[in-house]
Formats: structure tokens, sequence, C-alpha cells
């Protein structure tokens, strides 16, 4: 009956699944052996089930609103305040960041997109623009021919086209076009460049020392 | 500016929120713990109008002291820690740990839910319920205590002996002698 007294100091926590598991086999053995440890055993479960279908649980409607209208009217302790303070003021200039270094990549990809067009737009414009302007002095060989179109201003003198086959009279090996000579209408004579020259088009103004360089967008 | 919560939200991020004053993560950790913390006051409290007075108080207690929690134990131990303490106050204030009060028991049985309509069991449920209550009733509010939170919060040995601040054996020793006490008490039950 000793071992018996011992292992009632057991069953408490056999049941609760608490002891090793040396000493869970050791008291499984001996429940097995046992009617009264094996009764007093079956007696803990049944207060146990007993106990817990008899508790009652309070009804909890309105609990959780309760305890957030309380806790919304505590005061907010100084550091707290300070810490969200902090946070907020963190957040705020991590979004003013984020969107200043948005604002400035889509800055710079216009620009790279745009600037083609405005360098084109800005050539054009100036071939358009009154004679009396400006003018230039004949370019020399060595200039590429986008830095010679900077300094051209359109003439009313006779321009000088270049076919494919290179047939010219033109020191640039471009040919005369007769619609081009002679004319004092520089927008007119842009504006026939665009419409039909086929290739590039040379157009001199001795007189002046003046060359227009015409070259196409799309040369096909 | 505070996010939808799933009603599996995780907790460390509920507490994270909760921290950062958002109210609404703080009461879904609320829905999620006040059954069991009500429980555990009951457990030492045996009233269940004060039981949810104390819980109500643990949750603002443990809302006030949010950033000292440290995650060494889980976030529901450490509720039920608070719970146990404002209760065990609560107890000595109020010099309730003598006799509980006469409208418990009356309470109690009259919301145990009868499965049936049965007029015989119900009958008998209520008896056997009077006599669960009388039989609790003898015992000291301490081993009442652990009896209460291991059978019906189902709290494990550690959780009860960090919970009521006493060793793991002196939990061992409490549960046993209030089985023995109960199975005593209830020993011509035994055969039903």
């Amino acid at each position: 009956m000793a071992r018996c007294e011992d292992m009632r100091l057991l069953l408490g926590p056999f049941e609760d699944g608490e002891l090793e598991a040396h000493e869970m086999q050791e008291v499984a053995r001996h429940v097995v052996d046992c009617a009264d440890c094996d009764g007093e055993l079956a007696d803990y479960r049944k207060f146990a089930v007993s106990l817990r279908s008899f508790a009652t649980t309070p009804d909890l409607t309105g609990f959780r609103t309760a305890v957030i209208a309380r806790i919304n009217d505590l005061p907010v302790p100084f550091a707290t305040r300070v810490r969200r303070y902090l946070t907020s003021f963190a957040d705020g200039i991590g979004a003013t960041f984020a969107t200043g270094f948005a604002a400035a990549a889509v800055a710079v990809v216009t620009a790279v997109i745009l600037t083609p067009y405005l360098r084109q737009g800005d050539l054009l414009a100036g071939l358009r623009r009154p004679p009396q302007v400006a003018s230039s002095s004949q370019p020399t060989a060595t200039q590429p021919p986008t830095q010679m179109a900077k300094n051209i201003v359109p003439m009313p003198v006779a321009p000088v086209v270049a076919d494919a086959g290179g047939r010219s009279d033109n020191p640039l090996g471009g040919e005369v076009s007769p619609a081009m000579e002679s004319s004092d209408d520089s927008g007119a004579i842009i504006d026939k460049l665009e419409a039909e020259s086929p290739s590039v088009a040379v157009w001199n103004a001795p007189q002046s020392d003046t060359t227009v360089i015409w070259v196409p967008d799309q040369l096909h | 500016m505070s996010r939808a919560l799933s009603p599996d939200a995780d907790e460390t991020e509920l507490l994270e929120r909760a921290r950062n004053g958002d109210s609404q993560a703080f009461g879904a950790l609320v829905e999620r713990y006040q059954r069991r913390v009500v429980g555990v006051a009951q457990a030492v409290v045996h009233n269940q109008d004060d039981a949810v007075e104390l819980a109500q108080e643990t949750f603002v207690r443990a809302y006030e002291n949010l950033s000292k929690f440290e995650s060494r134990s889980s976030f529901s131990t450490w509720l039920y820690r608070i719970a146990a303490n404002l209760a065990i106050d609560f107890r000595r204030r109020e010099g309730r740990h003598q006799v509980l009060r006469g409208e418990d028991a009356e309470t109690e049985i009259n919301r145990i839910p009868s499965p049936r309509g049965d007029s015989y069991q119900e009958t008998a449920r209520t008896e056997l319920s009077q006599r669960i209550n009388g039989a609790l009733k003898e015992l000291t509010s301490e081993h009442r205590a652990v009896i209460l939170l291991r059978e019906v919060e189902g709290l494990s040995y550690d959780e009860i002996s960090d919970v009521l601040h006493v060793p793991r054996g002196t939990v061992m020793s409490r549960l046993h002698y209030a089985r023995s006490r109960m199975r005593e008490i209830l020993k011509d039950l035994g055969g039903s």
C-alpha cells in the first residue's frame, strides 16, 4: 500500500500530463494493476468534467467596447506622445523624400525623352526666323553636319540638292533645284525643302558666305 | 490609417500596432483573451460581476504597460498574471476570501444551460451543480483558485505557478489536496 500512497501523489499530474515520461509510464503500469488508484483517477476525471460543464461564463457583450472606451479616456503619457510624434514625423519625412525622388526621376526621364525633339524644334524655329536675325560663316570641312546646322541661317539663294546618284556642280556635291532658285522667302524655301527634298540638300548664298545644309529627319 | 484586422491577425503585429496607439488592434487582443481573463479573475474572486470588472481593469493596465511587456513570457500569461494580481489584491481588500457571496451559487445555477427540456434531468443537473458548488466552497480560496485555473481554464502547472507567484511544487500539492478533498466531499456521487 505504500506504493499506492506514493502513486496517489502522482495521479493528478498524470491526468494532467505534467509528469516526466518515465513517471508517466510508471503510473500507467501501476494503475493497470491497482483498482483503488484506477478508481481515484476516474473520480478526478469525472470531477474535472463536472467542473467544466458547470462553469459559467458571464455575458461579455460590450466588454471590448467598454475596455476601449476606458482606454480612450486615459491621458496619453508624455513619452508615448513624443514617440508617436517622432514616428509620424519620420513617416512624413520618408513620404516627402519618396515624393521628391519620384518627381526628380520623372523630370530626368522627361528631359531625356524630350531633349532631341526640343533640339529639332530649336533648329526649325531658327530656320524659320527672319533672315536679318543672324548669319554665319562658311562651315569648315572638319565640322560635323549637326554643328554646321546650328550656324546656318536660311538665305534666298540657289539651293543645291544632292540626289542618290551624287551628281552635282556644287562643291558639296549637290544639284541645283530649279524650284529653289532665287527666292526671297526663306520660309517658303524651307517649306519646299521639307516637302520636296528627297535627300540632303545644300543651299548656298556666296555673297554672304552662308550655306544651308538640309537634312530631312528620315532618309529613305 | 489603421489597416483592417483579420480574426487571425498575428499577435506580434497586433501588439506592435497597439503600442503605437492603434486601439482597434488592442481591441482584437481583448476579444481574443477576454473570456479566459475573466475566468482567471473568477477563479480567484468567485464572483462573476467582480471578475468582469477586474478583467476590464486588467486590459486597461495591460494597455498602459504595453511598453514594459518584453515577450519573455507569452502575452496571454502576462495578462493572466495581471488579472490574478488584481484579483488577489481585490480579495484581500474586500475580505471576501472567507465566504462566497450567497448570490453566486444561485446565479451560477440559474445560468446552467439545460441540454434538454427534461425536468428530471434538469433537476438532477441542478442538484449536481449545487453539490459541486458546495464542495468548492469548502476549499480554501488558494485551493479553489488552483483547481479552477487547472480544470476550468486549462492552465498548465507552469502557468499557474507564474500567475499565482507560487512554486510549481506548491501548485502540485495544492491541486492534490483540492482534488482529494473534492473526492471526499462528493464521495456519494461516485457511482452516478
